[in-house]
């Protein structure tokens, strides 16, 4: 079995084709990319026990307004059999997917290169796939915390595994497209709630009885069907023989005239203390930060700055909707949730690819300028009741949200080299793990503290752009202060060596 | 002096301007073909439900 799993077996043999690895990293990622879909599960599962009326049992955290009193219904509700969990008890499993996704990634990374892609994926397979059984186990017996434990705690380092799996190897195989393979990677982590989510409704739909909402089944069904799938993915990775180049491709070609991308190689203990790492991190901290805020309220946001523009009764403001209106409205912020996420996968493929002719810096450099011209036009197309306009914004900064994760790998490459690219990658994701709680706090804080104050639901966002535009014209400073690396930090030929032998990347292609 | 071996040794050290070349087996393609599938068909499908429920911000309806 360890044989199997080594990274000298799965080094490519001559006549391999290149074009089967991002199928095998798109078959993990889509599989991981579920855990942006979970919200699915909240409702079923916020009314899972019922009583004998039929009628679901109070929440563990009923009547609690303040989030001291929300938290405490949650330390309840970790350990409570009698009473149902909130869509507040089940967020923080979100919180642990991706404070332990960058976590992973970054304790893990190191490990990734040298025991190779196979290796990693299989333990990610196991970690997720195992982690949505555990929670079924928890949603059997009712009992969260063995929840946050499974898909939270396991699955998440699953995720961070997961996540990072393909990156080097990518690279390696797309020397000449490094943002196009990265991109289609990662494309699959945004679209993999696209095809979760539907998935899980439709299995739940068909497991539920007037006694049980059908989840545990279906995270049963769902585990062993994205365990296939895993690993199919793991089992698909090939690596390329030491020194592999796509046909007629010259590195020099490509880098001649281009002192952002480098031939050489950055160690993993090194590229930390290069001031280069510590500004990526920040621009993928800003842009992500900027994004995840505004992405995670689309809906809400949407119906409260247009009222009831939505469904073609302009004349009705958000606070005087019916019931009907609600549900009308509710129907066009779900839409507008669907289009930001087509954008959201799009932009990773899309802007990743462009990225390969712009180039990295100059990708971030539109990323920070137009998204912080977007942001600041998004008040003036809300006071203007210009809601076409207003959606255009918002796509078009989730393209570049997307385009933000998927350039980043590429960029690293550039500036780091290949050999550790995977490893410094994951180091980079907590960056996002600090923006999934950055970006989040600051739109919430701000919305909550806005609403105390009585502000008119059309302008609760207004100050919220501006904030984010700020942090995006940050991001572009950092951008512009990215030089090349100083050749002091790269490795030399005889330590490059001694680090290939350890990878056990220095055997003849088989 | 290590500096001028980390700047002098480029390709070594980039380790790309001297490995081996090789043309994929026209015979792999197929198999492309069938990888791409098996992840192109799940994906494409959530793409459509996904535009689907995008569709009234899109079109009204």
């Amino acid at each position: 079995m360890a044989q199997l799993l080594s990274k000298e077996r799965i080094i490519a043999r001559p006549g391999f084709n290149r074009w089967l690895v991002p199928p095998a990293a798109l078959a993990i990622h889509l599989c991981i990319g579920m855990a942006y879909g979970f919200s699915v599960f909240w409702k079923p599962l916020g009314a899972a026990l019922i009583d004998a009326d039929g009628k679901p049992v109070p929440a563990c955290a009923a009547g609690a307004t303040t989030f001291a009193e929300k938290a405490s219904g949650t330390l309840k509700a970790l350990v409570a059999t009698d009473c149902n969990w909130t869509q507040f008890d089940l967020g923080w499993m979100y919180t642990l997917f991706f404070v332990l996704l960058g976590c992973a990634a970054a304790i893990w990374g190191g490990w990734l290169e040298r025991a190779g892609p196979r290796k990693a994926g299989l333990v990610s397979a196991v970690c997720w796939c195992g982690g949505l059984l555990i929670s079924a186990l928890g949603v059997y017996w009712h009992q969260l915390w063995i929840m946050w434990l499974g898909s939270g705690v396991i699955g998440g380092i699953g995720l961070g595994l997961g996540y990072i799996s393909p990156v080097s190897t990518l690279i390696k195989w797309f020397p000449d497209r490094r943002g196009m393979a990265t991109g289609m990677a990662i494309m699959g982590f945004g679209g993999g709630a696209m095809i979760g989510s539907p998935f899980a409704t439709l299995l739940m739909v068909h497991f539920r009885t007037p006694a049980d909402p059908g989840v545990w089944e279906t995270f049963v069904t769902m585990a062993v069907v994205y365990f296939v799938f895993m690993l199919g993915g793991a089992f698909g990775y090939r690596v390329p023989p030491p020194g592999w180049r796509p046909e007629g491709w010259r590195p020099a070609a490509r880098t001649a005239g281009n002192t952002m991308i480098t031939l050489h190689h950055v160690h993993l203990k090194t590229a930390h203390k290069t001031p280069q790492f510590w500004l990526l991190w920040v621009l993928l901290c800003l842009n992500t930060s900027a994004g995840i805020g505004i992405i995670g309220a689309a809906s809400p946001m949407l119906q409260e700055t247009f009222g009831g523009q939505l469904f073609g009764r302009p004349e009705v403001g958000f606070r005087q909707f019916t019931d009907a209106d609600k549900v009308a409205a509710a129907a066009v912020g779900a839409g507008f949730v669907g289009l930001i996420s087509l954008f959201n996968i799009f932009g990773r493929i899309g802007w990743a690819s462009f990225s390969d002719k712009l180039g990295r810096k100059r990708t971030y450099i539109t990323f920070f300028l137009l998204g912080a011209v977007l942001y600041a036009l998004a008040p003036m197309a809300a006071r203007g009741d210009h809601l076409a306009l207003f959606v255009g914004c918002f796509c078009i900064i989730a393209s570049m949200y997307g385009g933000g994760f998927s350039t980043i790998p590429a960029y690293l490459a550039d500036m780091f080299g290949t050999q550790f690219v995977g490893a410094i990658h994951g180091r980079l994701l907590t960056a996002w793990s600090t923006a999934g709680i950055l970006g989040p706090v600051v739109v919430n804080y701000i919305h909550d503290t806005h609403v105390a104050r009585g502000i008119a639901p059309e302008h609760l966002y207004d100050s919220i752009f501006y904030i984010l535009a700020a942090m995006l014209v940050l991001g572009f400073v950092s951008n512009m202060l990215v030089k090349p690396v100083a050749a002091k930090y790269f490795m030399t030929a005889a330590e490059l060596e001694a680090e290939r032998r350890l990878s056990h990347e220095t055997g003849n292609a088989k | 002096m290590k500096q001028e071996t980390r700047s002098s040794e480029p390709a070594q050290a980039g380790g790309l301007e001297s490995g081996p070349e090789w043309h994929a087996d026209p015979s792999s393609w197929p198999v492309v073909a069938v990888s791409w599938l098996l992840v192109g068909i799940p994906l494409l499908w959530g793409i459509y439900k996904t535009f689907q429920t995008a569709k009234v911000i899109l079109f009204g309806t």
